[in-house]
């Protein structure tokens, strides 16, 4: 047989719905039979052909797994997947997060515990010990809780209403972790959610001097770097790198993050 | 390092031939600044329309291995916005400011002169209009709509290079009073995922940009510049300092960048700054005027 090059640039590949795990009443986890190769924190673009295309953070990658809330149109297709229904997916896109010191202190708010499992599972492999703070408006809207359960990890839970674990935000319980840390330069916080959130958590670790590694939202179209649709504004506790001038102002969640590392 | 001065009309001449090309970042105020402080000489907005226009669906674009497809389908806030967004971008950019191209888009020549009417007034150094479809007739009528409506600011209609008399055009766009033409537009295109049996864009066509557009741009561009005497804006397919050069040697007088932001990010300008002052210096050119158009001289 002839040997082409192959160029397929960034066309979306073919996966298979495996199972389906229901998280609460809105979250399902779609489960693939194949896997997908991503650093914790980076992100795909999911395909559904007539439907549309969206991004999501990835849950799992061996096999690939992604955790949908069912909150549009196009949610709403995805949480009538049955196992052996296909999907079309691009990426992994974007920069995820980066291992680094001894002490990991992993914060989701709502729907950004996603991509948490996945980096928490790899940085546990690395030797780095791992303290999770999930929080939520209420207890049916905690998702992965019993995922996170089954890692060797402290899990910390926060409702706005006390109708799970404490009331209140979770950056109650991440100062109180923060204060108790042995060495606070070895430390890190990765955090993934609402923006209000993530400013929050940039405030206290700016107060305490500890790394962190913030992971925004913003509603993308392209994917690609090209639209300007998800540029954001970074806060100003962010170095701008000298070879990215005027970054800081129009930082492209889809091309520059999603993942910022503050040190 | 020489930054090679690019003349391009009497009361306009750039840092660099390099500048940003529409359609890529250009409806933020903040990322026009970003591409200003990355080496952009000028730079170019996305294309504005009279009203807001929502635009396409997701997926609106991907890369299929020797280019780009993309079809946003004209997203913008309307012409009114582009004067929050320009003096937003002057205020941002402070010292760093470089000129703005604005690019527009319409669909009939009536159209356009009510566009450009409300464009002209937020002073531009450069009116780019988009031609609708490549026909003389419709370049003749859109080119003196704008050019009528410009208050004594350049014109510049960006042509698609799917046009069979390329100079036919360009003589029509001269006559029509325009200063320069900027060429080219992505060329129509589709992609298809054959497992899922349909178009892969939302819009099911989209315009083919990057790496295949280059030869095609080239091509046009040569054709442009042995038609006409007027400055060419070159656009496609452009990533490195050496397809810099090419373009400018079929005729272009200075050179866009887009797709190139998607397969490097914002350092692609510097990159190819310095990789063309590179060329420049082993070669021995001087100048500009040492090398645009340099193919079609008899030397």
């Amino acid at each position: 047989m002839s040997e082409f090059r192959k160029n397929e640039g960034m066309r979306s590949q073919i996966f298979t719905v495996d199972q389906v795990r229901i998280e609460n009443e809105m979250t399902t986890s779609l489960i693939m039979r194949e896997p997908l190769q991503s650093e914790p924190g980076q992100f795909l673009l999911l395909w559904l052909p007539g439907i549309g295309e969206k991004p999501f953070s990835i849950a799992g990658i061996d096999p690939l797994v992604v955790t949908i809330a069912d909150v549009g149109k196009m949610t709403h297709e995805i949480h009538g997947l049955k196992p052996g229904d296909r999907v079309w997916v691009r990426g992994p896109l974007g920069r995820g997060y980066q291992a680094y010191g001894s002490e990991a202190l992993l914060v989701g708010g709502g729907y950004g515990a996603s991509p948490l499992l996945l980096l928490a599972e790899n940085l546990i492999s690395k030797g780095i010990n791992v303290q999770v703070f999930l929080g939520a408006r209420n207890k049916d809207l905690l998702i992965l809780t019993d995922q996170f359960k089954k890692l060797p990890l402290k899990l910390h839970l926060t409702t706005n209403d006390g109708s799970a674990g404490l009331q209140g935000f979770v950056t109650v319980p991440l100062e109180a972790a923060i204060q108790e840390l042995p060495d606070r330069n070895q430390a890190c916080v990765y955090a993934c959610g609402p923006k209000g959130m993530l400013l929050g958590i940039d405030a206290l670790c700016e107060k305490y001097r500890i790394a962190r590694q913030l992971s925004w939202e913003a509603v993308m179209r392209c994917g690609m770097g090209l639209c300007g649709n998800c540029r954001i504004e970074l806060p100003d506790t962010w170095q701008e790198p000298a070879d990215q001038p005027g970054s800081r102002r129009a930082w492209l969640v889809c091309r520059d993050g999603p993942t910022m590392f503050t040190q | 390092m020489n930054n090679y001065p690019c003349k391009l009309f009497d009361q306009l001449t750039l840092n660099t031939p390099l500048i940003l090309a529409s359609g890529v970042s250009g409806n933020s105020d903040s990322l026009l600044v970003r591409a200003a402080r990355s080496g952009a000489a000028a730079v170019t907005t996305k294309g504005f329309t009279l009203k807001y226009r929502k635009g396409a669906d997701n997926p609106v674009s991907t890369d299929w291995g020797c280019g780009l497809i993309t079809n946003l389908g004209l997203t913008n806030p309307g012409v009114d916005s582009m004067k929050y967004m320009l003096s937003a971008y002057v205020e941002k950019a402070g010292d760093e400011a470089v000129p703005v191209f604005a690019n527009i888009y319409a669909d009939t020549a009536e159209e356009f002169a009510e566009l450009t009417r409300k464009t002209a007034a937020l002073n531009p150094v450069l009116i780019e209009a988009d031609l609708p479809a490549p026909d003389e007739n419709l370049a003749s009528e859109v080119t003196r709509a704008v050019c009528e409506n410009a208050a004594g600011i350049p014109v510049s209609i960006k042509i698609s290079p799917d046009c069979c008399r390329i100079s036919r055009l360009a003589e029509a766009i001269r006559d029509g009073g325009a200063s320069a033409i900027t060429a080219v537009n992505p060329i129509p295109g589709m992609l298809i995922d054959a497992y899922a049996a349909k178009p892969f864009l939302s819009n099911g066509t989209g315009w083919i940009s990057g790496p295949a557009l280059k030869p095609i741009a080239l091509n046009v561009i040569g054709e442009l510049y042995q038609a006409v005497d007027l400055p060419i804006i070159g656009v496609g397919g452009v990533m490195s300092g050496l397809d810099m050069a090419e373009m400018l040697m079929a005729g272009a007088r200075c050179v866009g960048v887009g797709s190139a932001l998607y397969y490097e990010g914002y350092s692609a300008f510097s990159r190819i700054m310095n990789e063309f002052s590179a060329f420049m210096e082993s070669e021995g050119y001087r100048d500009l005027d040492e090398i645009v158009g340099k193919i079609w001289w008899k030397s």
